[in-house]
């Protein structure tokens, strides 16, 4: 076995369109954590993303389209989630996982009387090659990521979110309007992650089937974590998942063991949360902001 | 991280847990009307899942992981830590027991201990990492044991897929199926009712006299308001921090153990895949702690309705269009409500104060309750 028969340009174009969808969602994740909300549920929000596109696209053969509507239903869901945290004080994280459960079983619900058949849909009308990818990969790849950096450390919008992540109750005093930008960051958070889940539909195989995020919102958010929230290392980060998971589906090819690569992500993420986090400060301020 | 600091007795006066269930019944009647079934289906169902002996033991299989895992969930965020990783520590704990219980040779009974013990271990050892970087440097335990989850489907489908531990007679790579020495037998005869129901029932009456009447108990419960306060108290944080996580693993452990021994004998591939070990059964210990009002014995009916509805909606299944994935949302929708009570207690205000039960009394007084 040649090494160089592994090692092609191929897989890494088939690394970075894998890692574009990763990178939409952690971004997304990156966004609310930065307020101090971490947000479990962007699994199921890709979930819905990717119904939503593909069930839009079934009806009007339009993957802009179908792409608009799956990210206003991810901001919807989103919302919900915000007024579940923000606004009655409830527990994201139980929010997320009841969250990440209603999209598992509705989209599959929905997709068995929507489309007529169990646990996925017929082939629907999706975006064209624009070079080596679709073009949403230079989206979640190029455009996003350097919007995020701008919207958080160059503008005054940005400084209030961080600031509302760093202490909440401080942020308040100074005049920040602390809810509103935790609105704002959750709902930009369901945003990015419908936008990645509807590129999962619309970009790689066109058509829609069950459980289909397969642990991306989740990858997502070790990504964004071993990417120290910052936008740019956290596209990098998903830029070198998604190759070794391209390379773990080479490896598959010639049946090698393909576990040891996949476990990387996460295992790496356990260390460098380990070797990074300081005692008695987190990084950011995890709580139900009330107001005193 | 957010703290549970409210304390809802078992049966409040307007229980949001009631209220959630509530709710999602009504919405569940609601899907069914719009599919053009009658809701009456849904409670025929109900009734007959608990009449026929079959759905009884679906019941009794299904209980095994949602009350053994919310218990480990529960002893943790007692303590004010959240142990995300319940579906990891489960299956780590099947791994565990079908290593023992499938390829060694012990005498009966002691076989099955055996089993358990190293079931629990499997799962304590998913978590060690977590822990020890909790104790040790802080780092959110949320994520880690989050990240660790997903990392145990990987290992138990390398290990299932090594040449020595794979059965050699089945065509899909699984594991050797559990010896009978390793099985319990079943005390009731047709039912798969064994000791090891009773010792799960066991280990909920214990938590809950450890959790209220023990000075252990009184310290875990002071951490989980507020560590730091309790640190000044002179209670050794760390070590409770360590224990508590220990135990949330063992006892995930050890439902996915006992989820083996009893029911399932082997594991194979497609179970561990990457959707199972996402959406799996354990998950909802989480939910079945928080329907079950955070107490010990109050899993224990929560427990129960999540059972008795998943089976329904699988009866249901046979001969509606609701699938087995109605269910689920139901179930997700349920957590979802669960998670802000001061909601579902607005709720329950503002529908008093349209029947005009109370006058307006201003403000918002039903936050207090948290």
């Amino acid at each position: 076995m040649d090494i160089s028969e592994i090692i092609t340009i191929g897989l890494f174009i088939r690394g970075l369109h894998l890692a574009a969808p990763l990178a939409g969602a952690a971004l997304g994740g990156l966004i609310c954590e930065r307020t101090g909300m971490i947000n479990i549920g962007l699994e199921g929000l890709m979930l819905m993303g990717a119904f939503t596109a593909a069930c839009v696209s079934f009806i009007v053969y339009s993957p802009w389209l179908s792409l608009l509507v799956s990210i206003c239903v991810g901001m919807g869901l989103a919302f919900l989630l915000g007024v579940m945290h923000i606004k009655f004080e409830g527990n994201i994280i139980l929010a997320g996982l009841g969250l990440n459960l209603i999209a598992l079983g509705l989209t599959t619900f929905l997709s068995s009387s929507f489309f007529g058949t169990k646990g996925g849909s017929p082939s629907v009308e999706g975006f064209s090659e624009l070079g080596p990818w679709e073009p949403l990969t230079y989206f979640a790849l190029v455009l996003f990521p350097i919007l995020i950096y701008v919207l958080l450390f160059k503008t005054k919008l940005g400084v209030h979110v961080r600031a509302t992540g760093k202490d909440p109750f401080k942020a308040d005093t100074s005049g920040i309007n602390v809810f509103k930008m935790k609105y704002l960051a959750i709902i930009l958070s369901g945003a990015l992650a419908a936008f990645a889940g509807a590129e999962l539909t619309l970009g790689f195989v066109n058509r829609f089937t069950k459980g289909m995020s397969a642990g991306r919102g989740f990858i997502a958010i070790a990504a964004y974590i071993f990417g120290r929230w910052h936008p740019f290392w956290t596209v990098g980060t998903c830029i070198l998942i998604g190759i070794s998971q391209s390379l773990a589906i080479s490896l598959q090819g010639i049946g090698l063991p393909t576990e040891p690569l996949l476990i990387m992500p996460y295992a790496i993420t356990v260390v460098i949360l380990g070797l990074t986090s300081i005692k008695g400060r987190a990084p950011f301020a995890y709580v139900v902001y009330k107001r005193k | 991280m957010e703290k549970i600091t409210f304390k809802l007795g078992f049966v409040p006066k307007a229980s949001p847990q009631i209220l959630s269930v509530v709710i999602t019944l009504v919405i569940a009647v609601l899907i069914i009307l719009s599919t053009g079934v009658s809701p009456s289906k849904l409670s025929e169902s109900m009734v007959e899942v608990l009449s026929s002996r079959s759905s009884v033991n679906l019941i009794l299989e299904v209980m095994v992981p949602f009350l053994l895992c919310g218990l480990g969930f529960l002893i943790a965020i007692k303590g004010g830590l959240y142990n995300i990783g319940l579906q990891g520590q489960f299956l780590m704990g099947m791994m565990g027991a079908s290593l023992v219980g499938g390829y060694l040779s012990l005498p009966a009974y002691f076989h099955g201990t055996m089993a358990l013990l190293v079931g629990a271990f499997f799962g304590f050892l998913l978590i060690l990492p977590a822990a020890i970087l909790k104790v040790r440097k802080g780092a959110p335990e949320i994520v880690s044991t989050l990240m660790l989850t997903f990392i145990a489907p990987f290992v138990v489908l390398f290990l299932v897929k090594l040449p020595q531990i794979a059965d050699p007679i089945a065509g899909e790579p699984r594991t050797r199926p559990v010896l009978p020495t390793a099985q319990f037998p079943s005390l009731i005869p047709g039912f798969a009712f064994n000791l090891l129901h009773l010792l799960i029932l066991a280990l909920v009456v214990v938590s809950f006299f450890l959790l209220e009447n023990t000075r252990i108990g009184l310290r875990i419960k002071a951490m989980g308001k507020d560590p730091i306060a309790t640190s000044y108290a002179g209670i050794n944080v760390d070590r409770l921090t360590f224990l508590l996580l220990g135990l949330s693993g063992a006892l995930c452990g050890l439902a996915g153990a006992i989820y083996l021994l009893t029911f399932k004998g082997w594991i194979f591939v497609e179970e561990v895949s990457i959707e199972a070990g996402l959406f799996g059964d354990a998950w909802m210990g989480i939910g079945t702690c928080f329907l079950g009002g955070l107490h010990p014995i109050g899993i224990i009916p929560a427990t129960l309705f999540f059972a008795v509805m998943r089976n329904a909606v699988l009866t249901m299944s046979f001969t509606t269009p609701m699938t087995v994935e109605f269910g689920q949302f139901l179930e997700g929708f349920i957590i979802f409500l669960i998670a802000a009570p001061s909601l579902l207690i607005g709720i329950w205000w503002r529908a008093k104060k349209l029947r005009g039960k109370i006058k307006n009394k201003g403000g918002k007084q039903w936050i207090s309750l948290r």
